[in-house]
């Protein structure tokens, strides 16, 4: 284990960098914007003096690296700075939001981990119909895009059979509740990628089913399904571990949609309201936090796979 | 040089993929979505933002065949306006990424070093942005700037490509021909440019089409969120947002535009995966080990039914009943695309008395893995026995249930197969899979499984036990893997030890200690031992009887020492004085012509016929059978009669 | 006369503290065979590719054809040398047969283009006569002359091999490497493979150094045989003798253990190496100062541990081995000099 460690080690040590590298550039991004903040937040009809007031009580008035030291400062302790349009400290803002985009990604994940290895083992081990489903519905599935599945499925569900709410959000004090309202978007969410896993897990099967030690191990009396579920899943889920990796990363992204389209008040509906409404602290917040979930699902990623893969991690 | 232009190989499979009727199709389809988009203004029945407010959500009608929507606008020409701008986005971010990837990668993976590790830091960063944040954060600067979110896009997409690339000729280089070409003496850019992205290239191009099909994704969805849309030319993505809008009164609206955006990534996925599936075995580094000799060779219309020709077969002992009695066995594989079988392993029969120790010996495609496997019931799918018997101490093993057939197997018949190193699993522990395999055959607690296992492991040699157990396959040599994995077959206690060419894959001094290893624990446990292999000396070295096979028949069988130093067929003969050890001299061997056939080409007479110096017209009119030789001697040759007259060098000459 | 190939003194670090070819030496006439005998982790493969260029010496000289210096490499302790020169590389005059068929062709070329890269590699030739040295020496290595635009995947591992031999040629080299060029094939085209290498030899005044782990194929092909042990010569000499008569017990050891087609006298072949191999001996590896085989020899003393042998000359023979003794042979010879 103790290899890994160090593995671990060493990349949470790269990670620091990189986050440092997205922080910086996130702050650079409102150099770039057109126009400042105080005509926009105000309204071109607001006094020039105003305008200008407002420009300095945010601090925009000192040379840029001042600000960028400032801002530095301030986010390694948390503070975020405040929303321009809401006047609430951006990490308050994020953090009321982040619960909502973890459940939707959280249980987008299970869904796609509890269905897709399933049935992708059962496709490798009998190419009968199972398999055949699963490779002629894989292409479309995995073309569709989640937002027009996410449509469909408030037509159908939603307002058709009124099984499942349109929009909105419960959270975990209810949790019934909480689950009911999150059926269809993660369903939206998941669907692709769960079929995707499925194809990729198929394909890990078949080639390790092949492999001499499988032979050997049935050879030497083991009984069929101590060598699937003992060996062949073991040696399968390596790869599989990297894909459902990316497929993290996949539903961060997938999820600032499916937020917008079901209403649900996570980070995505931030990310996307305070872009449209041109919030810069809260777009730099958002990304930030972003990049932190994004370098904490490879790290686990890379971790993950590494204790699966003897072979990875080095003498 | 001689050949112009593009590669041959790029032509080739390029005509096979033109040639798939899905992936034609795809690609069709592609193009009359970009050629419809650019020629639209001339295309469309009507503009795409002109409105009809008299001509609200209309089906399709003549007027409008596909519809109206909620102002009335023609959704067809809105369609036709609405893919172009999709594809051109995508290709933007995939060219961008291709372009600022690929020659660093092809310089990361070639060049190692410094260079690698600065672009791979760089590949990594990239891989901790949030790809699809990041551009909905420039919408911010860039609102309904597709050029640029989508150049974003492709930047933060580079570092993928580039990790791949690199991977990719990190693979292409350690190959043996590109030694060639340094030895050559071409120049580094020479070699990238003639060997590596020849071969890279399919694997990239499956790699663009995958990243067109995410890069119309992102631009849909984004259009959906209402950035990097076009008011004027709406995409499909801000079609289905406004189809949405009016999913309770007109649900149709929806369809139109999801189906040509979920059409458009089907074809581009499916043109990613026809190339993935069709470009020529170029997967670089994706070396299989295949051992030498195996396979089942390649599948064709079945053998002819000979004449049943087995006389007695009875190598040894006449009277006691064999511990294995393998009589007619016959596998077979489905010929691909023919409906039939083709055998593969065509009526084999021997007997293995217990104790004693069988060789079977052929060359690759003769049939002698199938053979054993098929004692063991582990003939691969889609693989047959197709009849025959094999009988174990009595019990009749092909028509038994696969439970007994289970039972037998590690209980009373162990295998161990020649490559070590791929014998094991390389995710567990050397003791952890050990103690699994003891575990199933004893029913005894923690403690003496463990103690057995160390002692396993010392019975075969093992020095230190305990250090072993602990380690890794990766983590030992061959000779010590094998060593691991008689331990592993011996588990059981098993009456019968198959051993597929256990030392091919070794040291010659260590060969020599694994076949005395084998020797001693064949005594010490009264086991009797079916060796396969290709080596002669070996035959001579460690058993009792051998059968000679090719072609998926036997065509010598007998003692060891009667068969070796007195061949009674053509085939053994050239065998023996292939040897370079038989000749002692430097003069020329005198080889086999020709080459083994693949089972396609098997014919129903003799099968060494076409190769044989002695074949005459009378080994061409029938199927040959094993005919008795002499006092428990078979052989399969129709000129036996002759061969006594006749000494190795005559036949050979 | 001099010698076609001289390796002096060579030496290949991988890693810090150990080996892979520890201080080698020797030398291939012209018209010769050399055949390099040994195991994995003999060295063997990695001399070939220093010889070659395509790994660079940590010290240690190697010249081609004495008047024009090849691969030379500054000598130094521990310090990676700089090539200075590859010229006979670049003109062809070396060449090489790899052992694995399947992957020294590239997959993606047609295997005339394949067999024409050393030769168009110099840039002198033109298109035609490009084409037209293809067919010969796919005449040359029994395979039909329009098999040029067809891909490797279309042969035989056998004729893969044949293909190797026919670039091998296509320079018209002075020397080829051959790198195991037997090892994958099966036995009958193994022996079409090594006639196909002796009968070019004999046509065009070839050199080879072959390189192989068996002693009997390389006894058949080679004049002078050298044998490696962990990256140091332990006996070198005229391929008769080292082979029927090997003095070193490495080179014993590897000739016992060697298996013949004959019951007979492969049972007294059995009770010699029982005698001259220990078991378990691959498992354990010398010290620095010491001999190499230490470990696993039969006949070690505690001499052999602690110092490296120096290499003495028995006749033609050159010996690496502390226990040697001229005149009686060895100490506890309990069998007699190998009778078969």
């Amino acid at each position: 284990m103790v290899p890994v460690l160090r593995m671990a080690l060493g990349r949470l040590a790269l990670a620091v960098p990189m986050l440092f590298v997205v922080a910086t550039a996130t702050f650079f991004l409102q150099q770039l914007v057109p126009g400042d903040p105080g005509s926009f937040i105000l309204g071109k009809d607001a006094a020039p003096a105003e305008i200008r007031q407002f420009d300095v009580s945010l601090g925009l008035n000192r040379p840029v690296l001042v600000q960028y030291g400032a801002w530095l400062g301030r986010a390694v302790r948390g503070n975020l700075g405040e929303s321009w349009t809401t006047r609430e400290p951006v990490a308050q803002t994020l953090l009321a939001a982040a619960p909502v985009t973890l459940s939707l990604a959280g249980l987008a994940l299970l869904v796609i981990v509890g269905l897709g290895v399933p049935l992708g083992t059962l496709a490798a081990l009998r190419p009968g119909i199972i398999d055949r489903i699963v490779q002629a519905s894989a292409g479309f599935a995995i073309a569709l895009p989640n937002f027009w599945l996410g449509v469909g499925l408030v037509l159908l569900l939603a307002v058709d059979l009124k099984l499942f709410p349109a929009t909105g959000y419960v959270s975990l004090s209810d949790p019934a509740q909480w689950l009911h309202s999150l059926v269809l978007p993660v369903l939206a969410l998941a669907a692709g990628m769960t079929v995707s896993l499925a194809l990729q897990v198929r394909s890990a099967m078949i080639d390790v089913l092949a492999a001499d030690y499988i032979r050997s191990l049935r050879a030497a009396g083991l009984p069929r399904r101590s060598v699937l579920f003992r060996h062949a899943l073991r040696n399968c889920m390596a790869p599989v571990v990297t894909t459902v990796g990316f497929q993290l990363l996949g539903l961060l992204a997938g999820a600032v949609v499916i937020e917008q389209l079901f209403n649900l008040p996570g980070l995505g509906s931030v990310m996307v309201s305070s872009v449209t409404e041109h919030d810069i602290p809260l777009v730099q917040g958002a990304v930030l936090l972003f990049a932190v979930l994004v370098v904490a699902v490879n790290l686990v990623t890379d971790v993950a796979a590494a204790v699966l893969n003897p072979r990875a991690r080095g003498r | 040089m001689a050949q112009a232009g593009r590669l041959p190989a790029t032509r080739a499979w390029l005509r096979a993929l033109l040639h798939s009727p899905v992936s034609a199709v795809s690609l069709l389809w592609l193009l009359a979505v970009v050629v419809v988009s650019v020629f639209a203004p001339l295309l469309a029945p009507y503009s795409p933002v002109q409105d009809n407010l008299t001509a609200l959500f209309q089906g399709p009608s003549l007027h409008h065949l596909l519809g109206t929507d909620e102002l009335g606008r023609d959704v067809l020409s809105r369609l036709m306006f609405g893919g172009g701008t999709l594809l051109w986005g995508a290709a933007e971010a995939t060219g961008v990424a291709l372009l600022l990837g690929v020659p660093a990668g092809l310089l990361a993976g070639y060049s190692g070093g410094k260079p690698d590790r600065l672009l791979s830091w760089l590949a990594d960063l990239s891989f901790a942005v949030p790809a699809f944040v990041v551009v909905v954060a420039l919408a911010v600067i860039y609102p309904q700037n597709v050029v640029i979110l989508m150049g974003a896009l492709g930047v933060i997409a580079a570092g993928g490509v580039l990790r791949f690339t690199r991977n990719l000729t990190r693979a292409v280089r350690d190959e043996l021909y590109v030694d060639a070409a340094r030895v050559d003496g071409l120049t580094r850019r020479q070699i990238l440019v003639g060997h590596v992205l020849p071969v890279i290239s399919p694997p990239l191009v499956v790699q663009a089409f995958t990243g067109m099909s995410v890069g119309v994704i992102v631009l849909a969805s984004l259009s959906f969120l209402g950035l990097g849309t076009n008011p004027e030319t709406p995409n499909w993505g801000q079609l289905i947002y406004d189809a949405s809008q009016q999913v309770t009164t007109d649900p149709w609206l929806m369809v139109p535009s999801g189906a040509v955006l979920v059409l458009t990534v089907m074809a581009l996925n499916f043109l990613g995966s026809s190339v993935r599936d069709l470009a020529p075995g170029t997967r670089p580094g994706v070396r299989v080990r295949r051992p030498r000799r195996t396979g089942p060779g390649r599948w064709l219309p079945p053998a002819e039914s000979a004449a049943p020709d087995e006389s007695a077969q009875v190598p040894v002992e006449p009277s006691a009943e064999s511990l294995l009695r393998v009589r007619d066995l016959v596998v077979a594989f489905p010929a691909p695309g023919e409906g039939r079988l083709q055998a593969v392993v065509d009526r084999v029969s021997f007997d293995l008395p217990a104790g004693q120790t069988l060789g079977l010996v052929g060359e690759s495609g003769c049939g002698k893995t199938m053979s054993v496997l098929a004692i063991q019931g582990l003939i691969p799918a889609p693989g047959v026995i197709a009849s025959g018997s094999v009988r174990f101490d009595g019990t009749e093993l092909i028509s038994a249930s696969s439970r007994s057939v289970a039972a037998v197997r590690g209980t009373r018949i162990g295998y161990i197969s020649q490559d070590p190193m791929t014998a094991l699993d390389p995710s567990f522990t050397i003791g952890s899979q050990l103690r699994e395999v003891l575990r199933r055959h004893t029913r005894a607690g923690r403690r003496v499984v463990r103690e057995r296992s160390l002692d396993l492991l010392r019975e075969v040699g093992i020095a230190d036990p305990a250090a072993t157990a602990r380690l890794y396959p990766h983590q030992i040599s061959g000779g010590m893997a094998q060593r691991v994995a008689i331990a592993i077959a011996l588990s059981g206690q098993p009456d019968l030890l198959i051993a597929d060419e256990p030392t091919t894959a070794l040291d010659v001094t260590v060969q020599a200690e694994i076949l005395d290893l084998l020797r001693d624990l064949k005594e010490r446990r009264t086991m009797a031992l079916l060796l396969v292999t290709h080596d002669l000396g070996v035959v001579a070295d460690a058993c009792d009887s051998v059968a000679v096979m090719y072609a998926g028949q036997i065509v010598e069988q007998g003692g060891a020492e009667d068969v070796l130093s007195n061949s009674r067929h053509p085939y053994t003969l050239g065998l023996l004085s292939s040897m370079p050890a038989a000749t002692g001299t430097r003069a020329r061997l005198a080889a086999i012509r020709g080459a083994v056939p693949a089972p396609r080409d098997w014919p129903v007479s003799c099968r060494f016929a076409p190769r044989c110096p002695l074949a005459a017209d009378v080994c061409r009119v029938g199927p040959v059978a094993l005919a008795q030789a002499g006092p428990g001697r078979l052989s399969r040759c129709v000129r036996l009669a002759e061969l006594p007259e006749l000494t190795a060098e005559q036949v050979l000459a | 006369m001099t010698d076609l190939l001289s390796v002096e003194n060579l030496t290949v670090s991988f890693r810090r503290g150990s080996a892979a070819v520890d201080d080698v030496s020797l030398t291939v006439a012209r018209s010769q065979t050399v055949g390099l005998v040994g195991e994995s982790g003999s060295g063997k493969t990695t001399i070939g590719r220093a010889i070659l260029g395509l790994v660079t010496p940590t010290s240690g000289r190697i010249r081609f054809d004495g008047t024009r210096p090849g691969n030379e490499a500054a000598s130094g302790r521990g310090h990676p040398a700089r090539r200075v020169q590859t010229a006979p590389i670049q003109t062809g005059l070396i060449q090489t047969v790899f052992q694995d068929p399947g992957s020294s062709l590239n997959p993606a070329r047609t295997v005339g283009r394949s067999i024409a890269e050393p030769l168009a590699a110099l840039g002198t030739a033109s298109a035609a006569s490009l084409r037209e040295r293809t067919r010969e020496l796919l005449q040359a290595v029994g395979l039909p002359a329009d098999a040029g635009g067809r891909y490797p995947h279309e042969f035989s591992g056998g004729q893969r091999q044949r293909i190797a031999i026919a670039r091998a040629l296509a320079a018209s080299p002075e020397l080829v490497i051959c790198d195991e060029p037997t090892s994958s094939l099966d036995l009958s085209t193994q022996a079409q493979m090594l006639n196909l290498l002796g009968d070019l030899r004999a046509s065009r005044g070839l050199s080879y150094l072959f390189i192989s782990h068996d002693l009997a194929v390389v006894r058949h092909m080679a004049d002078r045989i050298v044998v490696l042990y962990r990256g140091r010569v332990m006996e070198a000499g005229p391929a008769e003798q080292v082979s029927e008569q090997p003095l070193h017990p490495y080179t014993r050891a590897l000739r016992a253990a060697a298996p013949v087609a004959d019951v007979a006298r492969q049972r007294q072949r059995r009770a010699e190496r029982q005698q001259l191999i220990k078991p378990g001996g691959d498992l354990v590896a010398s010290g620095a100062d010491a001999c190499p085989y230490a470990a696993r020899c039969v006949f070690a003393a505690p001499v052999c541990v602690s110092r490296r042998p120096r290499q003495v000359e028995v006749g033609l023979v050159q010996l690496e081995c502390h226990r040697y003794d001229p005149d009686s042979g060895y100490p506890q010879l309990s069998c007699a000099a190998p009778t078969i």
